[in-house]
């Protein structure tokens, strides 16, 4: 790390206008991620507009600042409504919710915002010590790695969502990739699926999508009498709980926060995939899995953590910010380094200082967002399906996105009536694209010889374990203890 | 579970005719671009159309295996009967048609304001939520913020 590179950003952060700046930018971020409906993308892509005007430190500043608190105030809706503000947070509705639903709302959110700011510093210092020795460990993924990463994905998230029937979680997964095959494909531009509508050339958007699944769903219950949620008397934030709950739970923050930054170091793979695994994880190790998805702690922790630990984001609202440093003159990219040596440090020290900036302002706001499960349910669901359509809208201007949001809301509806995780088939729908192009591209590198997705080292490790999690499904280990013992009694 | 075994069963059936569909059109796909089926636009979609095929196979056996296939068919036809006059059903189609309205018929055609002030209103009306000054108000106090953050601060336009 160049000391003098860092010792400039310091200097430059602590100046008023930049602080002024980036404590405003967290607010906005924090308020529009909150919002059910307005997601983090929506939050960057809104303020790059107003970022023209300014300096392009401090704009690219003010962009990361209202990332960040964007996507920590995506986390307080999926607590409090089960309406992840960004896809990541899905893994964090998971428990998230059910929390909130007990009258722990407030202590749920200060884990979450806890976990993330760990999250982030974690994934920032090691964006700084060790991205040569990383970034060699990710030019090992290739095509292969990816296609069969993403697979393992939307399994282990369909095996963790769906309680005691993972096979319900994986069929959800499948169906979410097959929508993510509707449109022109990466490789031919041919129209798959689309049934010559032009809307649908384009494919399926993510953000209409998951306010959709989740969104519709939790307003057409809220609006009718019989399903209706009951008002919850809300706890206050309980902090020194919940700083018991952060230490007792020190293993799974280091655990949570190593599995964001090695997935994070994958080019393409988004948040939601660290968080899902760094679940996974959580789950694996505890003593009491039993208490998954109906409110542990250790959960949200686990998701929140891994979710923010990102070296290298890979998500939609991520993605915007790429493209708001790219008009602000910066070229995310190879040549970066050298066309801007301190640019890495820059990020670095602005994510870490609006990471803490973010914890102080959720924890102030969250007093207030907390007494929003106080509000009739009557009153507060046609709010939410407005902020939700105009959500979906202005994204790109698209009224098919808002068709999209009532339509994928009806799937969402059905999925959970009919006792189907949503969540695996929003993560299908995020990895669909990857695991297509890595899959053609694999198999014609190889001149259609699948064998490489066998022999490489890291692809052998990934398909074990997604041959080890089908096997376990289909009861394959007691068909064959059954059949030893048979054999044993024979002899 | 009973309940649950009517659906898997009906569900099954559906995934199965859906990946069925699905299998035909990916192979469609292939031989529209030509060359190898590995390097295809269908290459994906046919694996993924095997495995909803494999998984809907497991669900309908699990679902057969525990409720039979006649008794898991007049199961759900039950179901679906007493689902047709049950309240919650009722409630549920009118607080869908409230939300296909707003969504389909006035937020494309009419102005932002007008079409939300309607919608939000009508809403409250409706569930009996609040007075309808209080509803007013309410209404007023959204639309209003939302224009005016999306479409006078950021100059984004709205439906």
């Amino acid at each position: 790390m160049d000391w003098q590179y860092f010792l400039g950003v310091l200097h430059f952060i602590v100046q008023p206008m930049s602080l002024f700046t980036m404590v405003v930018s967290v607010f906005f971020g924090l308020i529009v991620g909150m919002l059910p409906g307005l997601t983090a993308t929506m939050a960057v892509a809104l303020l790059t507009g107003l970022t023209y005007k300014l300096s392009n430190e401090v704009a690219i500043l003010s962009l990361v600042a209202v990332y960040i608190g964007a996507i920590s105030g995506g986390c307080q809706s999926a607590i409090l409504m089960n309406i992840p503000g960004t896809p990541a947070s899905a893994a964090t509705a998971v428990d998230g919710f059910p929390i909130g639903q007990r009258g722990e709302g407030g202590l749920g959110i200060f884990i979450a915002t806890m976990s993330s700011c760990v999250g982030t510093l974690t994934g920032t210092l090691c964006v700084l010590l060790l991205t040569p020795p990383l970034a060699v460990l990710a030019l090992k993924f290739g095509s292969y790695e990816f296609f069969l990463l993403a697979l393992f994905g939307v399994m282990i998230c369909g095996q963790l969502t769906a309680g005691t029937d993972p096979l319900k979680g994986w069929i959800s997964g499948i169906l979410g990739l097959i929508v993510s095959q509707i449109g022109m494909d990466g490789m031919n531009a041919y129209p798959r699926f689309s049934f010559g509508v032009l809307d649908l050339m384009s494919g399926i958007p993510l953000i209409p999508v998951m306010i959709g699944l989740f969104g519709f769903p939790e307003i057409l219950y809220g609006l009718v009498s019989s399903t209706a949620r009951a008002q919850v008397k809300t706890t206050s934030l309980e902090m020194k709980k919940g700083f018991g709950i952060i230490i007792r739970n020190k293993l799974n923050l280091i655990r949570s926060s190593l599995i964001g930054v090695m997935i994070g170091i994958i080019p393409g793979v988004g948040e939601d995939v660290a968080g899902w695994l760094s679940y996974w994880a959580e789950k694996k190790s505890s003593k009491t899995p039993e208490m998954f998805g109906k409110g542990a702690y250790e959960g949200v922790v686990a998701a929140e953590t891994g979710n923010n630990a990102f070296a290298v984001p890979g998500s939609a609202p991520a993605a915007v910010l790429l493209a708001a440093l790219w008009l602000h003159g910066l070229r995310p990219g190879p040549l970066l380094m050298s066309e801007s040596p301190g640019f890495v440090v820059d990020i670095s020290v602005y994510m870490a200082i609006s990471a803490i900036t973010m914890v102080f302002l959720a924890l102030i706001v969250s007093k207030a967002t907390v007494r929003i499960l106080s509000v009739k349910s009557t009153i507060l669901m046609p709010i939410v399906y407005v902020l939700c359509t105009v959500g979906a809208y202005v994204i790109s201007n698209s009224i098919f996105d808002i068709y999209l949001v009532f339509i994928f809301g009806l799937v969402g509806l059905l999925l959970r009536e009919m006792s189907y995780p949503a969540a695996p088939f929003l993560l299908g729908i995020i990895l669909g694209p990857m695991a297509d192009n890595s899959l053609r591209r694999a198999l014609i590198l190889s001149s259609g010889d699948p064998s490489p997705f066998f022999t490489r080292p890291i692809s052998l490790i990934f398909a074990s374990a997604i041959i080890l999690m089908a096997l376990t499904q289909l009861n394959a280990f007691g068909w064959l203890r059954k059949l030893l013992v048979h054999s044993e009694l024979k002899e | 579970m009973e309940k649950q075994s009517h659906f898997d069963f009906v569900t099954s059936i559906g995934l199965m005719i859906l990946s069925l569909v699905m299998i035909v059109d990916s192979y469609r796909m292939a031989i529209d671009v030509g060359g190898p089926l590995y390097a295809s636009p269908g290459m994906l979609p046919m694996m993924l159309a095997l495995l909803l095929l494999l998984t809907s196979t497991m669900l309908l056996r699990r679902s057969i295996r525990s409720g039979g296939f006649g008794k898991n068919l007049a199961g759900f036809l039950s179901w679906f009967k007493s689902f047709r006059n049950s309240r919650k059903a009722r409630e549920m189609m009118l607080g869908g048609l409230i939300l296909a309205l707003y969504t389909f018929i006035m937020a494309p055609r009419l102005p932002f304001w007008m079409s939300t002030s309607i919608f939000m209103i009508l809403v409250m009306a409706i569930l009996k939520a609040t007075s309808i000054t209080k509803s007013i108000l309410i209404t007023a106090l959204v639309v209003g913020s939302i224009y005016g953050i999306f479409q006078v601060i950021f100059h984004v336009p709205l439906p």
